[in-house]
């Protein structure tokens, strides 16, 4: 490992890394534009200039390097702020700018854009270039992506990304000179399934997300980290809220789970969120479920309720769904899913989930597998013979397709409580009907499906008649005499971490941003 | 109607594909292929290309926008391509154009209606002694004046065109021709006249006398026992003939040796002459291949490459298809192949075209558009030698400095030296255009004095006074008249003259030149080659050459030379390679040495050279 000195601060770097990398994993930020931790190396901006210094015999150096294509050395001397490397950047900055457009004030990247960071920080607002400003193409390159290509840098990440990662390949640079921009081939769009992620790594407002265009100006709107729900892989992501409605899903880096990206399914699957099925009133509360759930047990004895969850809700609501199920002596409890194709790897490796739920692996560990393969098959056919009389139905699942043989057993039941985030056949029915939040409106855990435990986080507020389901199940379980207040979804959790041996020792604090494995390996599964 | 090659085209192709490791670096290959059998190359066309060559048709479209030769479906049958570079500009280049233009009717990028012809301004062709010049098709047109052109447009629109091979011209001098000694005459370019010669006698003497490597030996095992091949090229003193003037004989012992490095090693011979004011290498390649090949079969076997591809820039058409004439007969004769001259050694030469693109002459350029990509230079290091074409070690050289290597090893490293200079020793060919009587290829002893170059080329046009010389290619910093009479032509005089020798490309400028009309003209030049990878060349050079359109219209402003210079620094030294350092030169030195002259355009806000509205210079636009 050889030892380097950044800016007088010893350091071991790996053998084999860039300076810039080197910098990178030692929280020393080099400013840069076409370097990105997750793709190869170009060294075309020449931003991420720094004065590098070998020990003799080696001659002093002749200018400035850029870190991102010097291989660290034994006894290499990095410096990242001086003068003469404040200089090199300025000067960099100054032909950035100079066929930019003053687009700011209508660019959607202004407030999160490091051109304008760093032209602050190292440059000022003036600008010695009177000349007519190069001319170039503002297009549709697919489905979701819009270029504005007199911002474009051609800093080739975006191309990179097709290349490396979904290796579809269908950007490129054309033409030469100060005439090169980002484009597609006539008429084959950008449209893969990760399409989105070269929005997301355009340092400039040269790529756009259609779907976010002149949505949100981004110093209006709050950033909340939290993972995305729509499958198994649980990809970190933060969402962007203003005005307490959503308006936009990116990724955030985490190595262990999705390196830097997300795919666009997962990426704009939000919309249902603030959609028109969204349940916003009810019937009934959740004193009432607690109440009619014990009446029908007295009545019609154990096993006569049953409960039917899904993978799509948490941790803690799961925990406390076991609860409720036991208390109502439920033998049978059935946990709807949804699978969908295959598993997807990309080139780079990448992996999009074939199951479109996020927390299945927790769903199995609490209930068993069967409850996931046939427990809703059996609770029907129980419906269908009269022995389940009433029946707890707590889904979440947006555009779930029903199994067909769970609805039609739904008007067969004495009584049914719904638990649910949208309109569906089930609620029409039910007897008690509790409008609940969304992922993106509760704080919660989620186990992905390398058995990661991972932290959701309230963005936005659930409607007004929705509630987190860990309120309502509390709610439920005191009016069954267990529990005597509700706790916050946190203090749920001490309470999971109690009582599953997979969750010894973690907290919110520890699983923090990034997560945490299991700490005690699932039958089956990797630690 | 879909776009489909017959089954003879599809072998063709697979033979192509077959001379590389990696299929993708067939593709500017095969865009010619489409190009020669639907006559352009269309988007159809691209899309089938990227299924055979197993890449993305986005990757085609941005490799096919990058160069400017390739023919579009817009283009009209005769593609008339003038040169507008400064060596034709000088010499009436732009009224050509102009007069072109007048006569078909449209203008540059143009396509008259009948669809019958086609108008483009392009860069230096190569052609410079033969200025103002014209390309058409493969062919080149020399000399053109206003009824000569208009000549050929007429046999043009009567269908009746036939080209006519133009001749070769090489003034003769008290200086005995050494590569160039046999290029004008018939037949010189068949392997029966070369061998008739004495041809392929060097490589038979690199085989049985030389290794690639010297045997050591000695108390310190530090001395040569038995010199080799590398070694004796490096005692030669051969330097670059392509333009950084770079010790051949060092960047050969710079590849590893075979045992510390088991990757193939390749040869490419870098024939995409693009320095304006440079054509000494057209002639080779057109007049003696064969000398050309010899040269390649000695360096490949001193470099232990097995395989070497000839990069030839798109325009040289006519060259490609003599270079490949001249290989088929060296396989047939057993020159290459399996077994080069019954020595074991096996040596496969390709011809790889280029498309239109200055930049294909920097090695490393070169190297991105062999393997089937844009013409974009690589991050140095690490340099070719040890990572270079599909990132095995790698030679690159131009081809004066390989044809050179034979007359080395036949005759030896002291007849070499006793030409020129200690440090630039060995004959060189200068390539003279611009304002002079007698402008061609002089091939001189290093070292001589510009005065006596410029005699040689018959003094300045019209006996007009000398104004400024570039020594070097275009890129070279320009020399004032008094300073290029006391200057000897030589890489390290001209190194300490402030300019450099470069490609050998002096273009001589008389008394009414506006030097910031040329100046502009280069920096129009280098705006349009630049590949556009990296911010400081691909801002600047558009940067340049607007500050020197408003200077030279009149528009120009008080701070222009400060920024002009300023611009120039902050783009030296800056980027992946020395193209902006190569535009940043001209820029600074002509704003320097001939400062007054900027001054007073700007003062005066208009041209001094314009003698009216009408009036267009000895100048460039």
């Amino acid at each position: 490992m050889p030892k380097i000195k950044v800016n007088g601060r010893e350091l071991e770097a790996a053998a084999g890394k860039t300076v810039i990398q080197a910098c990178f994993d030692a929280g020393i930020f080099v400013p840069h534009y076409c370097w990105h931790p997750g793709l190869t190396p170009a060294g075309n901006c020449r931003m991420c200039l720094v004065k590098v210094t070998m020990p003799p015999p080696a001659p002093p150096p002749r200018g400035l390097s850029i870190a991102c294509m010097t291989n660290v050395a034994e006894g290499m001397d990095v410096v990242t702020e001086s003068p003469e490397v404040n200089k090199g950047r300025r000067d960099v900055l100054e032909f950035l700018l100079i066929n930019h457009p003053l687009d700011c004030p209508i660019c959607d990247k202004a407030g999160e854009c490091t051109l304008q960071d760093f032209t602050f920080q190292y440059r000022g607002g003036l600008s010695r270039f009177q000349e007519p400003k190069t001319i170039r193409h503002t297009k549709d390159l697919g489905p979701n992506i819009k270029i504005w290509g007199n911002r474009c840098i051609v800093c080739t990440r975006c191309v990179r990304f097709c290349d490396e990662q979904t290796g579809t390949g269908e950007l490129c640079v054309i033409d030469r000179g100060d005439r090169s921009v980002v484009d597609i081939f006539p008429g084959i769009p950008i449209d893969n399934p990760l399409s989105l992620n070269v929005v997301d790594i355009c340092p400039v407002g040269a790529l756009i997300d259609k779907n976010f265009l002149f949505q949100a100006r981004v110093w209006f709107a709050q950033e909340t980290n939290t993972v995305c729900a729509s499958c198994s892989r649980g990809c970190n992501t933060k969402l962007t809220a203003m005005d307490g409605h959503l308006k936009r899903h990116v990724s955030r880096p985490n190595l262990d789970v999705n390196k830097y990206w997300m795919c666009d399914e997962g990426r704009l699957n939000v919309r249902y969120v603030d959609g028109p099925k969204r349940l916003k009133s009810g019937r009934g509360g959740a004193k009432e479920l607690g109440a009619a759930a014990k009446s029908i047990v007295a009545r019609h004895g154990p096993g006569s309720v049953a409960c039917i969850g899904s993978s799509y809700q948490s941790v803690e609501e799961l925990h406390l769904f076991k609860k409720l199920a036991g208390a109502l002596q439920a033998t049978r409890v059935g946990i709807l899913s949804r699978s969908v194709g295959q598993r997807q790897t990309f080139k780079g490796g990448f992996v999009i989930e074939p199951d479109k739920t996020p927390n299945r692996a927790f769903a199995e560990l609490a209930f068993g597998a069967d409850a996931l393969t046939s427990g809703v098959e059996s609770i029907a056919a129980g419906i269908k013979d009269g022995s389940v009389k009433g029946l707890i139905l707590m889904n979440g699942i947006p555009g779930l397709e029903w199994p067909s043989s769970l609805v039609m057993a739904l008007q067969k039941l004495e009584w049914l409580a719904v638990i649910d985030i949208e309109q569906t056949p089930a609620a029409s029915a039910a007897h008690v009907l509790l409008p609940a939040a969304v992922w993106a409106e509760k704080d919660g855990v989620f186990v992905n499906v390398d058995k990661r435990a991972q932290r959701i986080r309230r963005a936005v507020n659930p409607p007004p008649g929705a509630r987190p389901e860990v309120e309502l199940l509390q709610a439920a379980l005191i009016e069954l005499g267990i529990g005597e207040r509700v706790l916050s979804a946190e203090g749920v959790f001490k309470e999971v971490a109690r009582t599953w041996p997979e969750f010894v020792g973690l907290d919110y604090a520890k699983l923090g941003t990034l997560g945490a494995p299991l700490v005690k390996a699932m039958a089956g599964a990797p630690a | 109607m879909a776009i489909a090659f017959n089954n003879e085209t599809l072998e063709e192709l697979e033979r192509i594909c077959a001379r590389y490791p990696r299929r993708e670096a067939a593709l500017l290959p095969a865009l010619r292929l489409l190009e020669r059998e639907f006559g352009h190359v269309s988007e159809p066309g691209m899309v089938y290309i990227a299924k055979l060559i197993g890449v993305s048709p986005a990757k085609v479209f941005g490799v096919v926008t990058f160069y400017t030769h390739y023919l579009r479906p817009s283009d009209g049958k005769h593609v008339m391509q003038v040169c507008a570079t400064l060596p034709c500009a000088l010499r009436g280049g732009l009224d050509l154009y102009r007069h072109l233009s007048k006569n078909l009717g449209i203008k540059h990028g143009e396509t008259t209606p009948d669809r019958l012809f086609t108008l483009k301004k392009v860069e230096c062709l190569a052609n410079c002694d033969k200025a103002p010049c014209l390309q058409v098709g493969e062919h080149y047109f020399d000399k053109l004046a206003p009824d000569t052109v208009d000549a050929m447009v007429d046999e043009m629109r009567k269908g009746r065109w036939k080209p006519v091979e133009m001749p070769y011209v090489v003034p003769k001098t008290k200086h005995e021709p050494i590569l160039l000694k046999h290029v004008l005459e018939p037949g010189s370019n068949t392997l029966e006249h070369y061998v008739a010669r004495g041809g392929y006698k060097a490589a038979e003497k690199a085989f049985k006398e030389y290794k690639p490597y010297s045997e050591m030996g000695g108390a310190d095992g530090k001395q040569i026992v038995k010199e080799g091949l590398i070694d004796l090229v490096k005692r030669s003193g051969l330097r670059g003939r392509g333009g950084a003037g770079f010790p051949t004989g060092l960047k050969w012992s710079f590849v590893p040796h075979p045992s510390k490095n088991p990757k193939p090693r390749y040869l490419v011979c870098n024939a995409d002459e693009s320095e304006p004011g440079t054509f000494k290498d057209k002639m080779l390649i057109e007049r003696d291949p064969h000398q050309l090949l010899e040269g390649i079969i000695i360096s490949a076997y001193a470099c232990t490459a097995n395989a070497a591809y000839i990069y030839i820039r798109g325009e040289f058409g006519l060259g490609a298809t003599i270079l490949q004439r001249a290989i088929d007969e060296a396989y047939k004769g057993g020159y290459l192949g399996e077994n080069v001259m019954g020595t074991g050694f096996k040596l496969d030469v390709t011809v790889h075209r280029g498309a239109g693109a200055y930049i294909c002459g920097e090695e490393t350029g070169l190297l991105s558009s062999l393997e089937g990509g844009r013409g974009y230079p690589k991050i140095k290091p690490p340099f070719p030698a040890v990572e270079g074409l599909f990132r095995c070690p790698t030679v690159v050289n131009n081809v004066e400095t390989i044809a050179t290597v034979p007359h080395i090893v036949m005759k030896g490293v002291d007849w070499f030296r006793s030409m020129g200079t200690a440090k630039s020793p060995g004959p060189k060919i200068l390539s003279v255009a611009g304002h002079v009587e007698r402008p061609g290829n002089f091939e001189v002893p290093l070292g001589i004095p510009f005065a006596e170059l410029l005699e040689l080329a018959g003094g300045v046009r019209g006996g007009k006074k000398l104004k400024a010389v570039v020594p070097g290619g275009s890129s070279a910093k320009i020399l004032t008249a008094e300073e290029a009479m006391k200057v000897n032509m030589d890489f390290d005089a001209l190194g300490a003259a402030g300019s450099m020798l470069g490609s050998g490309g002096v273009i001589v400028m008389d008394e009414d030149t506006c030097m910031v009309d040329a100046v502009w003209n280069l920096m129009r030049f280098y705006h349009h080659e630049s590949c556009g990878q990296c911010t400081p060349c691909r801002e600047g050079t558009g940067w340049l050459e607007k500050i020197c359109e408003r200077l030279e219209n009149g528009h120009g402003r008080e701070d222009d030379l400060k920024l002009l210079y300023e611009v120039g620094d902050n783009m030296c030294g800056r980027t992946i390679c020395v193209l902006a350092d190569a535009a940043a030169w001209p820029a600074q030195s002509y704003s320097t040495k001939f400062k007054a002259e900027f001054e007073e355009h700007i003062r005066l806000k208009r041209c001094p050279f314009k003698k009216s509205e009408a009036h267009v210079p000895a100048g460039a636009h």
